[in-house]
Order: C-alpha cells, then structure tokens, then sequence
C-alpha cells in the first residue's frame, strides 16, 4: 500500500520541502491575493450566477495566466518578467522543464510514477512546478478548464478545493508486474484525460500544479514537450477541445514544459560510487585497494553472487545495468553555482541469466527484477529501455554501450559527451539514445567482429591535458607484438608470459587448474594467434577511423603528438556453435575502470625481465608519467593493476566488465543549454 | 566413466587390438559413426587410440564434459551459452586422439554432468563438437585427416544451409577451417571440390582456404573473387584472402616459408588494389583490412598510384590505410 501524503499537509507540516517553501514563496503573493480575491468576489457578487457582475469587467478581462519555471531558477513566478515571457518555449536560454518521476521516494519498492499518490516530500520535489494566477473575480459557474496535449505522458496535479489531486493526464494505477520473459511487462492499461477542470473556487484563488513525467523520450516522433493550454469559460461545453466559442474571450494561455532527458555517464563523470560482485576476492581486494586510494570519496560496494532471493547470479556488472541520470535546473546559489535536481536513472538490460535448475528463462532473473529489489529508492530509478523482455544479444550487455567524453569538431559539438556504441543494439535502444537529444545522436562503431562484441573491449577515455581534456585509449595488437619481437631480439625470447597464472581445463569446475605459461617465442610462432591478433589490428583500425573522423582526433604516429594512446595486448579467437569472434588474449588492459584521474586496470601478467614485467611497466611509463601528457596537470595518471586475470579475463572479459560506477546528477553537465 | 577406465585396465591390449575394428564399425562418435571411416583409416585410428587409451586413459575423461560446456560451466559464463574451445585447445597434442575418438569412434559423455533436458544437452554437445574440431585443426596433426575429410563430406551429404553471416560458427565452416590448417593438396583438394557458387559448402569452403597456406590457394581465392556474385560473398572472399595473406601468420611459420608467403601477399594485393576504387563502404574497409593483413613493403607506393586518380573519399581512405601501416611499421 502507498503512503499517502497529501501535498496539502506537506506544505502544513513541521518538516516542509524545500520545493514546497519555494513554491510558497513563489506563490505567496498570490495566496494573499488570491483571498483577497475571494473576498472582492464575493463583496462585487455575482448574484445571478449567470457569469455577469455588476459592473461586466470579470468577464471582459478574465485572469488566465500560467507560468511554468522558464528561467530555470527553480520556482514558476507570476511575478518574473522571464516565466511570463518565455511560458510557452523551449530555447538554451529560456524555457521550463519536467522531470520522469521513477524513482521510489516512500521506499515502498514502487516507482513513484506508477502510483496516483504524492510519495512525500521527496517526491514532491521531482515534480514540476506550474502556477495559476488567482482571478479574484472569476464568477461562480465559471471554470477554468486545463488541457495536455499530450495526456499520456504526465500526470498534473492541482492543489485545488481538495487538495493535491490529479487534474489531467494519466489518472489510473498502473503497476507493471515486470515478471515476463517474452512479453510485455504490463498487466494494466493507462488510463489518461486530456483535460481538467479548475473551480471558481479555485481560480478566484489561484492554483499551483505540478508536472509529473511518465516516461522519457523513446524515439524522435515526440518532440520531448507538453503543452498545457488553459481557458475560461462557462457550460456544458466549455470543457471539450478545441476550445469552444462558449469559451471567453481573451482567456487562453498555453505553456510548455520538456521532459528532462536521461544522460548517461561516461570515462570522465566524477563518479561517486563503484560496484561489482563479491564473487572473487583477489578482485575484490584489488578494486578496493585502488578506488580507497582515489582520495575521491568514491564509495566501493559489493553485492553478493549467488541464485538465492538476497544474491544476484551475475558478475558482470557493467553489463546487466547502465548508469544515467536525470535532472532539472533549480537556479543558481549565493555563489553563482547552478543548482539541479534530480535522480540516478539506470537502464536495465533486456535479458537474464538462465536459473541453474532447469535453464530455462525465469523473468524473475531479468536485471529489471533485481534492480527495482536493490536499486530502486530516493533518487535512484530504473528504466527498461527495451520493448520486449528477453530480447537482445551480447550487443545490449551495456559493456557495448559508452560515452565518448566532451568534444567539438567543427560544427559538431557534444559539450557533455556523445554515446558510443557498438553493432547489434536494439533498434529501440538507438532510438531512445537519439530521442535524448544532448549525448546524440549516437556514434556506432562495428565490433561484431569480437565474440563478445563490446565496445569497452577496444576503446576507453582517459583525461589528459589537451584542450579537448580527454585522450583516446585503444587495443593495439601492432604493439603487442613489437613488444615481444623486442623480447626475443633482445635475448628474452624464453621469457613467460602469464607466469604464475591459471586457466580452466575441460574438468574444473569452480577454480582454474591449467597451467597457461607460454614462452614468448612460442607465442610468435603460433601462426593463429598471429592471424587472429593482425585481424583484430585491422578492426581496431577501423574503430579508430570512425573516431577520429567523428571527433576529430589527431591521429600522430608518435603517440606523445597525437590524441590517442596504444594499449597492447594480442587478441586472439574464440567460438561456440552460433557465432565466433575475437577477444582479447592477453589481458584486454584497456577494458579498465577510469575513476578520475586513477585506471584500474587488468594486470597483464606479462613477461618479466630481471624480474619486471615489461608489458606492466610499459603501462606505467607511458600512462603514469608526463611522456603523453595525461591527466589534467599533463604529469601522468594513476595506474592501479587489478588482478582480474582468473576471474573476469579466463571468463572473456576483464575490469571494466566486472564493475560499475555511477554518480548522483551532475550540475556541471547542463543539458538544458545543447541545442541538439 | 569409472565402468570404462575398470574395463580397459581389466584387459591386454593385445585383446583390444584384436576386437576393435568390429566394435569400431558399430560405434558412434559425436560427430560421426565410425563405418563413416575408411576401413583402413578406421583401424588405424582404432588401434592409435585403443593404445593411446590405455596410457593415458585420464585424458579421455577430459572429453567427456568440458566445464564450458557442462551447465555448472556455461550458466555462470558472461554469455550463458555453452561453449569450451578453450579447454580443448588447451589439451593441446595429448588431445589429438582423445578428441579423434570422441568426434569419430566413441563418444561417451560424461552424462551426469551435462544438462538432461534434451534442447540444453543438444546444445552442448553441439558445443563440444564445435570444439573439438576446432583444437583438432588447430594442432595440424595430419592423423586428423581422414576424420576431417568423413567430416566434410558429411556436412555436404548433409546439406547444411550455408549461413552467410560472418560471425556464424557452423560446423562446416570448423570443419573446413580445420582441413584447410592442415593444407596438404587433399585438404585443398577437398575445399576446391566446393568452390560453385551455389554448392552448401562454398561460403565454408572459402573460409577454408584462407586458412590453407599455399599459393594455390591464393589462386583459387582470386578467382572465386572475380566470380563473386554480390557484395556479401565478396567481403567474405575478400575476408578469407586477408587471413590467407596474413604477414604475421607467414612469418610465425618461419624462414623456410618467406617466399610462398611473399608469393600469396603479392598475389592478394595485386588483386585487391583494383578493388578500392570499385568498392565503398563495408566491402572497401574489407579490403583495406585485406590489403592491410597482406602487408607488402611496397604497399605505400601502390596506394600513392591509385590514390593519384581517387575521388575525394578514396583519398581519405587511402590516407587512412597509410596511416594504419606507418603505425604499424613505426611499432616494430
């Protein structure tokens, strides 16, 4: 059951929300006023209650006035020259904006959009706030009638006669089971009006409303915005659209709010927390030890592994959830600092792991399940993307789904990033990434050549000292092999890589036993190995075209000149009886987890020469030092190795698979002010 | 699996020897029964493994139910999905005929440890077969011969739909693969055998041959090229004489293999330069990667020619080509 709180006794309690005072004080004038108001009604009269009053000026100039927060300080304020002015559009410099209200702000493990209750006043503040203005002498009879263009994608609220209630737009409970495995989530229909209606009561009064948004943009056949138009007028037809010639005249406004678009993190979002599993400890112990020496508050938790109700069966956290956000602009501080407000929105994936008694799709495996269980609360949602539970490949694991970070390349600008993705995608996933409008349209690049598929299996983005701030990270198999060509040039060519590592052989079962220690001649000898690692060269090649065309990367074949940095490692194939593909063989040490300016990273494990393994110091060298100018002061970043190599690489993925971070909304990333 | 190792070590080999090609004509492997063998071949491999067995009987349990392809395996897999070709390359030659034996003559899974519903468990054993005859041609051991060629004569028994997608795994296409590692004239005979457009076989049968290191290959690659009937069976020629010219793959089989490597590069460019500028988009990049894999010292020069008369877009990409190999060059 909900908790219901009205937002009446919200504004009437002790611990009144922030958004309430606002509005209050946005609204105060006009509270006064509007009893005033009442109060003149009720002295000039309308005693025939036929809408004429003693002198007809109430309705030669009805009051109808909305505003909606089109200067983005946070309060809808009839008294604001730019919230009248800029009511009804939607500019980088003006125009009010709506948030999608998933979260669960009364921890009732329901999103807060699905229920027709004010969740609290937590949940009062994800909605937008619109204002009447009170028309004091609005006759008895006389309504105000509210019309949405676009009913089935918000609620509206009203604090009317009865308080909080909701006046148009979606008006039913509608609480999808999500236990589906082929179907669709839903067991009840949307219910929605497209009009409402204000009392005379009400408009002698004036009203404050509240948007509430339903759902974000899904693809480009809806521009993002609602308008609501309202008019005045009396009898039985007043309240049909288009608005009827009963209406009165020079008594119509419409104002418009957009809805808030959902932004995806990227390499370079200062995050504020990490997760992965706890399955493997050396991992675990590894990604601790680095994120704790982040000096950046960056929280790291763990869930547990395991098919039990209080466990999760999957380790591959950056796959099954993709974390987002979502906000809207609140004004600025006495420092000048902007202010947000909003709520982490992460995306589930389409699909779930089989259960392990029968292997057979259980829907209560699906991401969206475990998410809305264990992630779903004050400011953190979910979303489903996808259309049909189930559905997808590998391609929709969100490892095959990134941001490139800010750039401008001629006309092109992406101020807070660009998704990137690889092939294969949803096609309702492309939509819904270029329906967003501020991260797209997306950029794709082919990576069906991989068995897994990912985009993280080739590119990552690290910060650098560039006027861009970021520098490309990629796969090199070109280097790789000089690297080992060097070894046995030099009289090495016996040194081993992977010391000391294991694998699995065809009888293990939960620990690696194979011993997998190859001797650096060997590895160049074997013609397949260097078949697969020169194809995966020309793959990344291709990858790094499309970039750098895209972005305008400068592509120097001396690293230290250019925008992108090589990460070697030989790649090599992989197949079951649907499809094969290359995937890294060495560990992939660019598939890694950039926290600021620290990168965690798969430990190579490569061959060591008077004890130092030369594929690790190379990293070091050419990451951890002024050479290539990373990092924002140019002097190198942080190089964490993480131990993944028997736990996520043997299992065809590496650090960047087995974790998550995310962030709360970012004020610095103002969506509001990209055009596209 | 214990019953097996109790009833081999209860008998002289002598014995075994004596009864194993009757039992052989009758057995079953995973791919293939055994009578699907040459009498002779079938004897030879009997008689290789029966030995082979009582050696080393603990290897032929490792085939019986690799961890990527038993559910305790792949259902904790990123892709939940069987497959275990990793295990069986890591077998490495001590797998050889363990892995002959399961595919070819006696197939004896490990039942308790695969799935028992039927769909999960034909899924794994299709899994492990992929595998196996994946390891097996990746050894280049020329014992596999005679099970790859039944294999291959098979799957065009069979009529197995050919999958033009690329990233599709079938068993014709391991099968080929594998024949076309061991790159003897009969392998290549085997996969010419396929080269009609319309043959089941063709698109694995080119797959093939970019893995059978020999000139003629390259000959027969070139000319199916200039046969090709659309833009899809073009890539995948295209594809498959890049894997072929690999210079990386020539030079990891040694000195003694310089000039035919030399030869097969050569031949692969001059026959993919004209392309560039009759090709656009993916099929282009397929052959810039191609040109690429073939990697000819004079490469730079030849691109300065074409690129001479290229439209706009050439030019980029020509100049894109010669930036991956100055990159490349620049890091050895």
């Amino acid at each position: 059951m909900q908790k219901t709180l009205t937002f009446h006794h919200l504004l009437s309690g002790s611990a009144v929300s922030a958004l309430a005072l606002c509005w209050v004080a946005g609204c105060g004038t006009s509270t006064t006023d509007a009893n005033a108001g009442a109060d003149a009604a009720s002295q000039t009269g309308d005693a025939g209650l036929d809408g004429t009053t003693a002198d007809g000026s109430a309705l030669a100039t009805p009051i109808v006035d909305l505003v909606v927060d089109a200067n983005r300080d946070g309060v809808a304020d009839l008294a604001n020259a730019d919230d009248q002015a800029h009511g009804n559009e939607w500019t980088t410099s003006f125009g009010a904006s709506y948030l999608v209200n998933l979260d669960d702000d009364d921890g009732d493990k329901i999103e807060d959009v699905l229920d027709t209750q004010i969740n609290g006043s937590d949940d009062a503040l994800d909605m937008a706030p619109i204002n009447v203005a009170a028309w004091p002498t609005a006759p008895d009879g006389y309504v105000g009638v509210l019309q949405l263009d676009h009913p089935e994608k918000v609620r509206l609220w009203k604090n009317g006669d009865n308080g909080w209630e909701i006046v148009a737009g979606v008006n039913n409970d509608c609480v999808p089971t999500f236990l589906s495995c082929t179907g669709a989530d839903d067991t009840c229909a949307d219910t929605n009006q497209a009009s409402g209606i204000l009392t005379a009561s009400e408009l002698r009064k004036g009203v404050q409303l509240a948007m509430e948004g339903r759902d974000f943009r899904r693809d480009t056949t809806w521009d993002g915005n609602i308008h609501v138009t309202m008019w005045v007028g009396k009898g039985s037809d007043v309240k049909v659209a288009p608005i009827p010639t009963s209406a009165l005249a020079n008594g119509k406004e419409t104002v418009q709010l957009h809805v808030a678009p959902w932004i995806l993190n990227g390499n370079l979002t200062p995050f504020d927390q990490v997760r992965s599993a706890n399955f493997f400890s050396q991992f675990v112990s590894d990604l601790k030890n680095a994120l704790g020496s982040t000096n950046a508050n960056v929280k790291y938790t763990t869930y547990a592994y395991g098919e039990s109700k209080t466990t999760w069966n999957d380790a591959w956290t950056q796959d099954y959830y993709q974390t987002a956000w979502t906000s809207i602009p609140q004004g600025k501080d006495a420092s000048g600092n902007t202010l947000i407000h909003g709520m982490r929105v992460v995306n589930a994936r389409p699909w779930g792991r089989y259960d392990s008694a029968d292997g057979s799709c259980q829907a209560n495996l699906l991401p969206v399940i475990w998410l809305r269980g264990n992630y779903l609360g004050k400011d953190h949602a979910v979303i489903e993307i996808y259309q049909v539970p189930n559905s997808g490949s590998s391609f929709d694991s969100h490892g095959n789904h990134d941001l490139l970070p800010a750039y401008t390349n001629g006309a092109d600008s992406y101020p807070i990033g660009r998704i990137i993705h690889g092939s294969g995608i949803l096609p309702e996933t492309i939509a819904f990434y270029d329906a967003q409008g501020p991260q797209s349209p997306s950029l794709e690049v082919v990576t069906d050549w991989l068995w897994v598929g990912h985009v993280d299996e080739v590119l990552s983005y690290v910060p650098a000292k560039t006027a861009r701030g970021w520098k490309l990270l990629i796969a090199n198999n070109n280097m790789a092999k000089a690297m080992l060509q060097k070894l046995v040039d030099d009289g090495h060519g016996d040194a081993i890589l992977f010391p000391g590592q294991k694998d699995y052989g065809p009888n293990d079962t939960s620990t690696p036993t194979l011993d997998i220690a190859e001797a650096v001649t060997k590895v160049l000898a074997d013609t397949d190995l260097m078949t697969w690692s020169q194809t995966a060269q020309t793959k990344a090649d291709a990858i790094r075209k499309t970039v750098v065309d895209a972005v305008g990367l400068t592509d120097a074949v001396t690293e230290a000149n250019g925008d992108i940095i090589s990460m070697p490692f030989l790649t090599w194939q992989q197949g079951d009886p649907g499809q094969t593909g290359l995937i890294a063989w060495q560990p992939g040490t660019v598939n890694m987890l950039v926290v600021g300016e620290h990168l965690e990273i798969p430990n190579p494990f490569g061959p060591k020469v008077n004890g130092v393994d030369v594929f690790a110091q190379d990293l070091l060298d050419r990451l951890g030092t002024p050479v290539n100018g990373l990092g924002a002061a140019g002097n190198g970043v942080h190089v964490h190795l993480i131990d993944d190599f028997e736990s996520y690489h043997i299992e065809a993925g590496e650090v960047h698979c087995g974790s998550n971070p995310e962030t709360a909304p970012l004020a610095s990333w103002q969506w509001w002010l990209i055009a596209h | 699996m214990m019953k097996q190792k109790v009833i081999f070590l209860a008998v002289t080999l002598g014995t075994l020897v004596a009864i194993a090609p009757a039992l052989a004509v009758e057995s079953a492997g995973l791919a293939m029964t055994a009578a699907q063998l040459g009498p002779a071949d079938r004897a030879a491999l009997q008689h290789a493994v029966m030995a082979d067995r009582l050696a080393r009987p603990a290897a032929y349990d490792l085939v019986a139910a690799a961890r990527g392809c038993r559910p305790d395996g792949w259902k904790v897999a990123r892709n939940p999905t069987p497959v275990c070709s990793r295990e069986m390359r890591a077998l490495g030659p001590a797998g050889l005929l363990p892995m002959l034996s399961a595919l070819a003559l006696d197939w004896q899974p490990d039942a308790s440890r695969l799935s028992s519903a039927p769909e999960l468990r034909s899924k794994e054993e299709q899994a492990m077969l992929v595998a196996m005859v994946d390891a097996v041609g990746i050894l280049r051991d020329t014992r596999a011969r005679p099970v790859l060629l039944a294999l291959w004569k098979l799957a065009a028994d069979r009529r197995e739909v050919q999958l033009p997608i690329e990233r599709a795994n079938s068993v014709s296409r391991v099968v080929a693969e594998a024949l076309g590692r061991l790159g003897g004239a009969v392998e290549l005979q085997a996969l010419q055998a396929h080269l009609r457009a319309e043959d089941p076989l063709y698109n694995a049968a080119i797959a093939g041959l970019g893995w059978c290191k020999r000139t003629d290959s390259a000959q027969l690659l070139v000319s199916a090229l200039a046969g090709a009937k659309d833009d899809a069976t073009q890539r995948w020629i295209v594809a498959a004489m890049g894997t072929l010219a690999s210079s990386w793959s020539w030079q990891a089989l040694g000195k003694v293999r310089e000039p035919d490597g030399l030869r097969v590069r050569q031949r692969v460019t001059d026959a993919l330069l004209p392309l560039l500028a009759r090709t656009q988009g993916e099929t282009r990049e397929r052959v810039v990667a191609s040109l690429q894999l073939a990697d000819l010292p004079d490469l730079p020069a030849r691109l300065a020619t074409v690129r001479a008369t290229a439209d706009a877009t050439l030019q980029h990409d020509i100049d894109d080509l010669l930036g991956r190999y100055a990159r490349a060059h620049a890091a050895r």
